[in-house]
């Protein structure tokens, strides 16, 4: 957590007096003028209970979003151009429905109370690349909109926002180097690892299991198959700076979906290749968080 | 979209029906045109809507707005145009609150958002409270609660997204019935200022007659005064003068602003003298020279000094206080100790001047103005006149009759109403002193007169204002129509001329006048103890309350639904008669000695505020009680969020104990073992009470450790 986001935190709370408040307060000060003018007690009743009803809004105002509590928040990377989506669960916990609620400025549903509740925000990505962490903050005017009260929630977490693929072109590669293995292909036994999901359940050894009580996956060298894939900056110099990101992005996404093996090259990375899902992030997370464009860079 | 839509026309209707209900009772003081473009205002509103979300019409939604403004536009120029043929004159109430009405009625015609139909509900709001005073009674009270049912409903209606239901009604009841106690705390201690707030522009120095209405120049005693005239006077609250103290301000029931004073009584109208506005004889008669007339009275005290503004009101009364001192420019004080203008007012006239508020004296009377003074017609009244002849022949004194018609005056069960139900006729004060006992001031004025002359005493009634009501906050003092009052002077040969108020024997005096009479015994205990001690001997509480006018109205006994009605006339004692006076009474019934404005509004926001503070905990800021385990486990977070090593929101202990280990080894062994308890107690389902106080105890030994 950041400086500044820690300070966020510590400034939660507020309440303020809104528009619609002040010509509540004005409306009752001219009710109250009618009422000294014409000496009438029902006049001045009639502010009181104004009155009355505002300083009762004003605690149902602090309420519905003081005892309203942020449980987990999840968010998946997408790609630039899609709709990022945090899932924030929420749960009341002062025995009240949270009614009336924003987050961030969009609507959210209300929370009965002692209930929990999943809230989807969704927020338009631009640029591809780290999307810092950020607060989460909530406001409400229920109950008459004479008052509206903020605070923060739940920190969003940082997420990374990937490069928007290209629709579509063939990917150029170089082959070369080493041979991809195909480990799928069962010839002999190199070894076990222990089991991750995703992982060929045929291929569990049922044996180690009852040894060593965990789940094992047997390894085999796999026969040679094609050729691994180097993806390489320097293959697309005739495309411009965001397309070439794009284009890289667009194979290593059709390469992890053949599940051939690739690796990336990059100015200043390189990751041999390989085809998993943390591969892929990696390769994806590299992508986006390259430097957005600076003419000079361009001719690299 | 749909729904957002649907959720507006709600809202639109609920902003309607507050609207319609705030017009209902005012409707008809609108003129047949202002009330036409009134309601096609708000019949098209709804129409227009339509056409706007449903584009029924082959039109586009712009050209559409185009003829709604044009519409607005026609509708606002018939409004002006209607106000011009009238002719009236423009800037006068019922314009002012007709032009309020047009112009929220079209304002509505021409809402489309949310914003713009805030001010039509705040309109409505205003023109309810307007509305409420063509009602009358309890009428009031149930309008003005269900209008602010409505409105709450209607506010909550346009803020809230959830639509309008039985709920959103129930919701609106309770916040309705939450501000019930701070109302009811607010209505006791709040001060009341009494208005009108027109006269707050007297006080900045705003000629009286800008805010007194032309055509009611004319009123106000003249020549003669009959049975009636100073009731229906009392009906009308036009100033007539306004009076700026100099130092504090006396209490307003020891105020007699005299005016006209009559000798000639013939049966049913009292008479001024021949040629009583012929200048040169009034001034060859009056009090010339500076202290003639205080050489003349015999007992004088409680001296006031005011500079005094008189409306215009063409006759030569400058309706100075009693009894007048001092000289002032283009004025006299006359025989009758009336100060008059050396010429008929007819703008506005300001004289500065001192009085003595209790007095006694004046020049000797003639043998022809002894005549004239206890002359009583033929006749007329003659039962009346016999009682006072009994007087005359049972007590020798003249003090001591006066004495026993006070006495039978307080303890005769007589009555002043407003509204006298007395025929005029030559025996009419006989009708009100022996049978009805019911009539008004004028009635008991000439009863009390003519009594005292049967009597053989010399007696004048005197007519003019009496009080006044203090502008709030200020020394001034401003006598309207409202305050006129007719009084008895009596004479005496050896201290001359003294007031006789009969009102303060038949009604029984406010807590004010009370208090008066208090600083009154204080400050002459010998000259002026009868009063009081009448005043005490007098009328019990029971019938005093029986007395008032107003209440004996309401609580007339009846054998079904008695407690309606005196639920009813509790209402009017505390709701609508709640008053400055009555407010003062009652905080010094519950102790509090010294009571202004200051320590009431002081009051007002010391409960305000507990009450604001008493609100928060009722409604509830605090948050649900933590089960034992979560506190404990918090209590370890807080030690550690010192070392900024505190678990994350969105991390599980796991993760946390795994994180901890890298960044304090140190500590490791410690926080994993608790840790490790924390993830058996709340993941493991069972567990032991002995194993939960365990983990207490060993968080707090960490906690403490940290």
């Amino acid at each position: 957590m950041n400086d500044q986001l820690k300070s966020g935190m510590k400034s939660v709370f507020r309440v303020s007096l809104t528009v619609n408040g002040a010509s509540f307060l004005c409306s009752v000060l001219v009710l109250f003028l009618f009422g000294v003018n014409y000496n009438s007690n029902l006049l001045f009743t009639l502010c009181f209970v104004l009155i009355g009803v505002m300083i009762v809004c004003f605690w149902l105002n602090i309420i519905n979003i003081k005892a309203i509590k942020g449980l987990t928040v999840n968010v998946q990377p997408v790609h630039e151009g899609q709709t990022l989506e945090y899932k924030v669960d929420v749960a009341d916990e002062g025995k009240r429905a949270h009614l009336d609620l924003t987050a961030n400025g969009e609507f959210v549903s209300d929370v009965e109370s002692e209930q929990q509740q999943q809230w989807i925000l969704t927020a338009k990505t631009k640029k591809r690349g780290l999307r810092n962490a950020s607060l989460l903050r909530i406001s409400s005017r229920w109950p008459l909109g004479l008052f509206n009260s903020a605070r923060n929630l739940v920190e969003l977490p940082a997420v990374v926002i990937y490069p928007e693929p290209a629709v579509d072109g063939a990917p150029r590669n170089s082959v070369e180097g080493d041979e991809a293995h195909l480990h799928n292909d069962a010839d002999s036994l190199m070894g076990l690892k222990e089991y991750q999901p995703g992982d060929n359940a045929r291929r569990i050894d049922w044996r180690a299991m009852a040894r060593l009580e965990q789940l094992q996956v047997k390894l085999f060298d796999g026969g040679s198959g094609d050729a691994s894939v180097w993806l390489d900056w320097d293959d697309t110099q005739d495309m411009s700076y965001e397309q070439r990101i794009s284009s890289l992005c667009r194979w290593v996404l059709d390469y992890h979906k053949q599940g051939a093996e690739f690796g990336l090259r990059l100015p200043g990375f390189g990751v041999a290749p390989a085809n998993s899902y943390s591969h892929l992030h990696q390769c994806l997370y590299q992508l986006s968080v390259m430097p957005h464009q600076v003419r000079s860079e361009s001719k690299v | 979209m749909s729904m957002q839509m649907s959720h507006l026309k709600i809202t639109f209707f609920g902003v309607l029906s507050l609207l319609v209900y705030a017009l209902l009772p005012i409707m008809g003081s609108l003129v047949w045109e202002q009330a036409l473009i009134v309601v096609l205002a708000l019949l098209l509103g709804p129409l227009f809507q339509h056409f706007f979300q449903h584009s029924l019409l082959p039109i586009s939604s712009k050209s559409l707005r185009i003829v709604q403004l044009l519409l607005i536009a026609g509708l606002l120029l018939c409004a002006v145009i209607s106000l011009f043929m009238r002719g009236a004159p423009w800037l006068t109430g019922d314009n002012f609150v007709s032009s309020f009405i047009i112009i929220l009625a079209l304002k509505w015609l021409e809402s489309r958002t949310v914003r713009e139909l805030y001010v039509v509900l705040y309109g409505a709001l205003i023109l309810m409270a307007a509305s409420s005073r063509y009602l009358s009674g309890l009428a009031v009270l149930a309008y003005l609660v269900l209008g602010v049912l409505l409105f709450l409903l209607a506010l909550h209606g346009i803020e809230s997204r959830q639509r309008l239901s039985i709920r959103s009604g129930l919701f609106a009841l309770k916040l309705f019935a939450l501000a019930l106690p701070l109302t009811a705390m607010l209505f006791v201690t709040f001060p009341r200022i009494q208005g009108p707030l027109w006269d707050l522009g007297i006080v900045i120095g705003l000629p009286i007659s800008l805010v007194v209405d032309q055509s009611d120049r004319e009123k106000g005693i003249k020549g003669t005064l009959r049975a009636g005239q100073v009731s229906r006077l009392k009906q009308d609250d036009t100033p007539v003068l306004v009076a700026e103290f100099k130092s504090t301000t006396p209490y307003k029931s020891r105020l007699y602003w005299r005016g006209p004073v009559f000798t000639h009584y013939d049966g049913t109208e009292w008479r001024l003298d021949e040629g009583w506005d012929n200048r040169s004889r009034l001034l060859k008669q009056a009090f010339k020279g500076s202290g003639s007339l205080e050489k003349t009275l015999t007992a004088k005290s409680e001296l006031v000094s005011y500079e005094a503004r008189v409306s215009p009101n063409n006759s030569r009364y400058l309706y100075a206080l009693d009894m007048p001192v001092g000289r002032s420019t283009e004025s006299f004080i006359s025989e009758d100790f009336q100060m008059l203008g050396i010429r008929k007012l007819s703008a506005e006239f300001n004289y500065g001047q001192k009085a003595w508020l209790e007095y006694s004296g004046g020049r000797a009377l003639s043998k022809e103005q002894r005549g004239k003074y206890t002359a009583l017609p033929d006749n007329s009244n003659s039962r009346l006149v016999a009682w006072g002849q009994q007087l005359l022949l049972n007590h020798s004194v003249a003090e001591e009759r006066i004495q026993a018609l006070r006495v039978h005056l307080a303890e005769g069960g007589y009555l002043l109403t407003q509204t006298p139900e007395i025929e005029e006729h030559v025996n009419s004060l006989d009708e009100f002193f022996f049978d009805r006992k019911e009539g008004g001031i004028e009635h008991l004025a000439s009863a009390t007169a003519v009594v005292l002359r049967a009597a053989d005493i010399p007696t004048r009634l005197v007519s003019g204002y009496r009080g006044g009501s203090l502008i709030a906050l200020t020394n001034f003092i401003v006598v309207r129509q409202a305050n006129a009052h007719v009084w008895v002077e009596a004479w005496d040969d050896k201290s001359g001329w003294s007031r006789i108020e009969a009102k303060d024997f038949v009604s029984p005096p406010t807590l004010e006048e009370k208090q008066a009479a208090k600083a009154q015994a204080k400050v002459e205990p010998q000259t002026k103890v009868e009063p009081t001690t009448v005043t005490q001997a007098s009328p019990k509480p029971k019938q005093a309350l029986d007395n008032d006018p107003v209440k004996k109205k309401t609580s007339k006994p009846k054998p079904r639904f008695s407690w309606l009605n005196s639920l009813g006339s509790g209402i009017e004692t505390w709701v609508f008669n709640y008053n400055p006076d009555r407010q003062i009474e009652l905080m010094q019934k519950s102790g509090f000695t010294k009571i202004d404005w200051k320590s009431l509004l002081a009051l007002a926001v010391l409960g305000l505020l507990l009450l604001f503070v008493l609100y928060g905990v009722l409604i509830g800021v605090r948050r649900k009680p933590q089960d034992p385990i979560t506190k404990a486990f918090e209590r370890l977070n807080r030690a550690l969020q010192k070392r900024e090593l505190q678990c994350l929101s969105h991390e599980c202990p796991d993760h946390w104990l795994a994180r901890l280990q890298a960044l304090v080894p140190q500590l490791y062994p410690a926080l994993e073992a608790v840790i490790n308890q924390y993830i058996d107690i709340r993941y493991r389902g069972t567990v032991s009470a002995d194993q939960i106080k365990e983990f207490n105890r060993d968080i707090k030994r960490l906690s403490a450790m940290l």
